[in-house]
């Protein structure tokens, strides 16, 4: 029942995850390019004020030492994790990045809103994602 | 330009709070990139491919796209299917429209390994992990954008 709950909570969330995100501009093909031409600082202003607004969000709730809503759970934040593993992947993720202007998250909004090319890049994620899974499997079979 | 702005500061802070209501509801980060790992877990369930899966991931990804309708419901008032993508139109993907879904299915293929490999995408990384002041975070948001922006500015540079 709890679980359910979360899951529309999910669906809640990311709906207005995504509606905000349009909001910005950020599934606009040019905004996008201004941010990496340094000619529109739109979407350089929105990452720091949601990185701002959430730092100091955080910093309140682990004060407080906050529990999760509907389960009333420890809130699990996620932790350090530097590997050889992350560098590569910031440059695949950088190409792929600038070749679409798009990221996982724009991508699939942009289906909503009619932009069919996110249909091609999404198909490409989740091969992307499915060869990480073999890619993975192998190398933890091998070390 | 000014309202555009202020949209920006706005929307940002916001956002940001998204973020922290994110941890507060469900008890964990937001991501968009693992929910994309959970739908490929779905499809092939033989093996655990990856390390962590993540139900919920899948229901805030199912509100993604509906976000995006209900924005052009509201603002636009009318929706259309559309295949371009503004400035981008005028080099590369000018050629043919096989191209264009060539070079956007490699480019996704691009995203999709490296976020798993990165263990996260923008949101993970910039929005979450930047908020949590991880530094490995901080590092990977860094260089997905200096990537990006390199490669962007060499795209352009020779349209």
């Amino acid at each position: 029942m709890q679980t359910n709950i979360v899951k529309i909570f999910s669906i809640i969330l990311g709906l207005s995850f995504g509606f905000l995100l349009v909001s910005v501009g950020a599934t606009n093909y040019n905004v996008q390019k201004g941010m990496f031409l340094f000619d529109d600082f739109t979407l350089p202003i929105v990452l720091s004020t949601a990185m701002m607004s959430g730092m100091i969000g955080t910093w309140v709730i682990r004060r407080i030492k906050a529990r999760s809503l509907i389960k009333q759970e420890e809130i699990d934040y996620p932790h350090d994790r530097f590997s050889k593993r992350l560098l590569l992947g910031t440059v695949a993720f950088g190409l792929g990045w600038a070749l679409t202007a798009s990221c996982p998250g724009t991508a699939f909004i942009m289906i909503g809103e009619g932009k069919m090319t996110g249909i091609p890049v999404i198909i490409g994620i989740l091969a992307g994602t499915w060869l990480f899974g073999l890619y993975n499997v192998r190398s933890r079979k091998t070390s | 330009m000014e309202s555009i702005t202020l949209a920006a500061w706005i929307g940002g802070s916001l956002i940001g709070t998204l973020i922290v209501l994110h941890f507060i509801i469900v008890g964990q980060g937001a991501g968009c990139s693992l929910g994309y790992a959970t739908m490929v877990h779905k499809v092939q369930k033989k093996k655990n491919l990856f390390g962590n899966i993540d139900p919920y991931k899948l229901f805030f990804m199912i509100g993604l796209p509906l976000g995006g309708l209900a924005h052009v419901l509201i603002f636009k008032q009318e929706f259309n299917f559309t295949f371009d993508m503004g400035d981008y139109d005028e080099f590369l993907y000018a050629a043919s429209n096989e191209l264009k879904i060539a070079v956007l299915f490699i480019g996704g293929l691009l995203l999709g390994f490296g976020a798993r490999m990165a263990g996260g995408c923008t949101t993970g990384h910039a929005l979450v992990g930047g908020a949590l002041l991880r530094w490995s975070s901080i590092l990977a948001a860094l260089l997905f954008f200096a990537i990006a922006m390199a490669t962007t500015w060499l795209l352009f540079s020779f349209s």
